[in-house]
């Protein structure tokens, strides 16, 4: 973490403690963590095996929240999430018994396990921070971070999640393999007892929120937001690309530039941030064309494709003229 | 004699500016009630164009005087059918006109730069329609006020040029001489016998169809006596040097001008003259030729002279001319002496003006001769003023991008300052540092941050510094990378 750009105490030491359990993954960690700080929900897609969950519960662990773990299977009913309104003879009335919803930090674990409709039981909680149940609304405690992870390989047994439900999340992240280095260090590490379960808490939910609060407030100049909804827009036009990100993904791109940008110490954002963010906030909310898809092209790449063709905001003396003129 | 096309140049290159930019077409609408509607929508379109295309923009004051020039031009056998008075105003009111362009024109580039306090800049164009007012007035300050550009579209590579301490000069010298005209006697010329016999009414009081009288027009009127207005003192001068001899030197300046212009533009690379440019060149010698003409008008030519000026009864003309005619002093102070001192002083600095903006023109040359280039490096010009921090980080990096590319190293449209001061880097490791100094200073001036004397002063250094080792690279490595607009993968 010596050359780690992360210069923003709050967000150093989370990603700190994160790093005591996942080896070599701060990318992963940091632009997760940024999720969590512009205040929305993380998919983690990967191969089982690769730290999905691990990287879910030391942020939610580190961020001193308080944390369930729901495991999705094809038989769990909304209720099952949400809570039910359970008869109690003795009162005569019927009283609603909170699901695991309700608390700080929801990893819900193999998240395309579940059927659709359990699926969707997440979206008013995801999208509003309430439930409603027996139609009674009940509002869920703040912070509420939900963090799913998902299997992509298997088919079997699972159900795709649906575009509502992943334009839900703010970012979709891949934590990857670790390389020769990284996992023979990791060998080293977990040895003895895994140090997830000596991890604790470097934050109080208190100052996510504020953190939060500071995030909002970092500056985004007027060509970067011009950049970003550009790039939104080129996802509704590319030729591979049958439904485009809405504006909540222009939203989603700036939340998390800001969050990056307020992490390295700065006050303003920069269009590295915006590259950096583009590729998990963008490529979940793309729908491919068939053809794309036989392809095997993945929707990052599309992303990237993109980032690489849309022109940044820089100086406008040569490929935007009109800077130094005789008057 | 076949020339060969001239080099596309940024200049013919469309700027990406936002819609509110275009406010700034509606701004010459403030001087609707001073012209033919006609010349307004032309200036309003030219101030649109020059948003759109920075050649436009290069050339907008010229071909404002262009249009002002030609409105003057349309009007004069109207104002001749209603006799010398009508003549006379006319070329009153095109000198106005003239000061009118320069003012819109003065604030359209405060606006269209972003500097700081853009809104002052509305100040002109609220006074010029206050002068003559019309509805297009609220129309032109709304544009204003919608072109001034937000605190990210300011245009960075625009701060002071060198030449703008010529400005300053010419124009404090043109006030210098404004208020040194203003104490000058009433004697020597009769300002309110200028116009001549007053024309029948029936000749001066019919507007054009669906058109407010011109001012000119409206200032032919017979206009009441008016009492004499008594100075606690007046000068007297024996050896007169009057505004209508520095009109008559002015238009022989603006026609030198414009044959300089034309001289200048064929010698560039080429020698075809663009249609913008040969505007511009048309645009000075009218004016010129206006501006001589207006001269001999006021002298009284004709044949009339200023004795016969001198002669006519006051009471006549326009009103100005008749108040102005109507100034007496208590106490005459002869400033024969002092007259003649400025006008050689006036004549020194003419001369020191001309030096001057050879000399610059001969520092831009050498310039571009040494480099060979057309960016100009205002950096490095001893008589730059120093521009604000903000504009000088932006400036430094534009320049610097400019010497890469120009060597190879350009930046991809899509990379970012970091991504392409990180790729060059890993190929000439000489250039990591200044290139590192220099987007540390950049990211936030232009994303947002705030900047300081210190770290404009490094980013300049930094940019020298690339400058300084360019020439000795070698040829870039890799896939060529001098596409700033099309997209090439990043190696």
């Amino acid at each position: 973490m010596t050359d780690s750009p992360i210069t923003q105490p709050f967000a150093r030491s989370i990603l700190h403690n994160i790093a005591r359990v996942l080896v070599g993954k701060a990318e992963v960690s940091g632009l997760a963590l940024a999720g969590v700080l512009a205040g929305g929900h993380v998919l983690l897609e990967d191969a089982p095996g690769t730290g999905k969950t691990m990287l879910a519960r030391a942020l939610a662990v580190s961020l001193g929240l308080t944390f369930t773990r729901v495991q999705f299977t094809p038989d769990l009913l909304p209720g099952d999430v949400t809570g039910v309104s359970v008869y109690r003879p003795t009162s005569g009335e019927f009283q609603f018994v909170p699901g695991p919803i309700f608390t700080g930090v929801l990893l819900a674990d193999e998240i395309n396990r579940a059927t659709p409709k359990t699926q969707s039981a997440l979206l008013e909680a995801m999208g509003e921070g309430q439930v409603t149940e027996s139609g009674v609304t009940h509002t869920l405690e703040q912070p509420f971070v939900v963090i799913a992870t998902q299997n992509p390989i298997e088919n079997e047994g699972t159900y795709r999640l649906p575009e509502a439900q992943l334009d839900r999340f703010l970012l979709r992240l891949s934590v990857g393999y670790p390389t020769l280095e990284e996992e023979v260090r990791m060998l080293a590490r977990l040895q003895g007892q895994h140090p997830i379960y000596a991890l604790t808490a470097v934050a109080a939910p208190g100052e996510l929120l504020a953190a939060r609060r500071a995030v909002q407030a970092v500056h985004v100049s007027e060509d970067l937001r011009r950049y970003m909804a550009s790039l939104a827009a080129r996802t509704r036009t590319h030729s591979a690309v049958a439904l485009g990100g809405g504006p909540r993904a222009s939203l989603a791109l700036q939340g998390v530039a800001q969050a990056l940008a307020w992490m390295e110490g700065r006050g303003f954002v920069t269009p590295d941030d915006v590259q950096r963010a583009a590729p998990g906030v963008l490529a979940h909310r793309l729908s491919l064309r068939i053809e794309a898809r036989l392809q095997g092209v993945p929707a990052e790449d599309v992303v990237r494709e993109m980032l690489r063709s849309e022109p940044v905001p820089v100086e406008s003396g040569h490929a935007q003229a009109g800077a130094v003129t005789l008057r | 004699m076949t020339t060969a096309p001239r080099e596309e140049s940024w200049l013919d290159t469309p700027a990406r500016v936002s819609w509110r930019a275009y406010g700034l077409a509606l701004l010459p609408l403030a001087a609707a009630g001073w012209l033919p509607w006609w010349s307004a929508a032309l200036l309003c379109v030219l101030y649109g164009l020059a948003v759109r295309w920075p050649r436009w923009e290069e050339g907008r004051l010229l071909l404002s005087l262009l249009v002002v020039g030609g409105a003057a031009v349309a009007l004069a056998p109207a104002a001749l059918a209603q006799g010398r008075a009508a003549l006379v105003g006319l070329a009153l009111h095109y000198l106005a006109l003239f000061f009118v362009v320069l003012a819109l024109n003065w604030s359209a580039g405060r606006i269209s730069d972003g500097v700081r306090r853009s809104r002052s800049a509305l100040l002109p164009p609220l006074l010029i329609g206050l002068l003559a007012p019309q509805p297009g007035l609220l129309l032109a300050l709304a544009g204003g006020l919608l072109a001034i550009p937000g605190r990210d579209e300011r245009m960075g590579s625009r701060p002071q040029q060198p030449t703008s301490r010529v400005w300053w000069a010419a124009g404090a010298a043109l006030v210098a001489l404004l208020i040194f005209s203003a104490l000058l006697p009433r004697q020597a010329v009769n300002w309110a016998a200028l116009g001549g016999p007053t024309p029948p009414p029936a000749l001066q009081t019919v507007p054009p169809p669906n058109q407010p009288p011109p001012p000119y027009l409206a200032q032919t009127l017979p206009a009441p006596s008016m009492p004499g207005i008594e100075l606690p003192f007046q000068f007297t001068i024996g050896n007169v040097f009057l505004p209508i001899d520095a009109i008559l030197l002015g238009g022989l300046l603006l026609l030198l001008a414009g044959g300089g212009l034309m001289l200048r533009l064929r010698k560039q690379e080429g020698g075809r003259l663009r249609p913008t440019e040969l505007l511009m060149v048309a645009g000075l010698v009218l004016t010129g030729a206006l501006w001589l003409a207006a001269g001999v008008l006021l002298s009284g030519g004709g044949g009339g002279g200023s004795a016969a000026a001198q002669a006519a009864p006051p009471g006549t003309g326009n009103a100005l001319a008749q108040l102005l005619g109507n100034i007496t002093g208590r106490r005459q102070i002869d400033i024969s002496a002092v007259g003649q001192v400025l006008l050689w002083l006036s004549l020194v600095m003419l001369f020191a003006l001309a030096a001057l903006l050879f000399w610059l023109n001969w520092v831009h040359s050498r310039e571009k001769v040494m480099e060979g280039k057309v960016v100009p490096n205002l950096m490095d010009d001893p008589t730059a003023p120093a521009p604000p921090p903000l504009h000088r980080v932006r400036l430094a990096y534009r320049q610097a991008e400019e010497a890469l590319r120009q060597h190879g190293r350009g930046r991809m449209a899509a990379e970012t300052p970091a991504g392409y001061a990180a790729r060059l880097s890993s190929f000439d490791a000489v250039l990591a540092g200044p290139l590192d100094t220099l987007t540390r200073a950049y990211a936030p001036v232009r994303y947002g941050g705030r900047v300081t004397d210190e770290d404009a002063e490094q980013a300049e250094a930094a940019a020298r510094e690339l400058a300084a080792v360019l020439p000795d690279l070698p040829p870039p490595q890799g896939p060529a990378d001098d596409s700033t607009s099309d997209h090439k993968d990043v190696p």
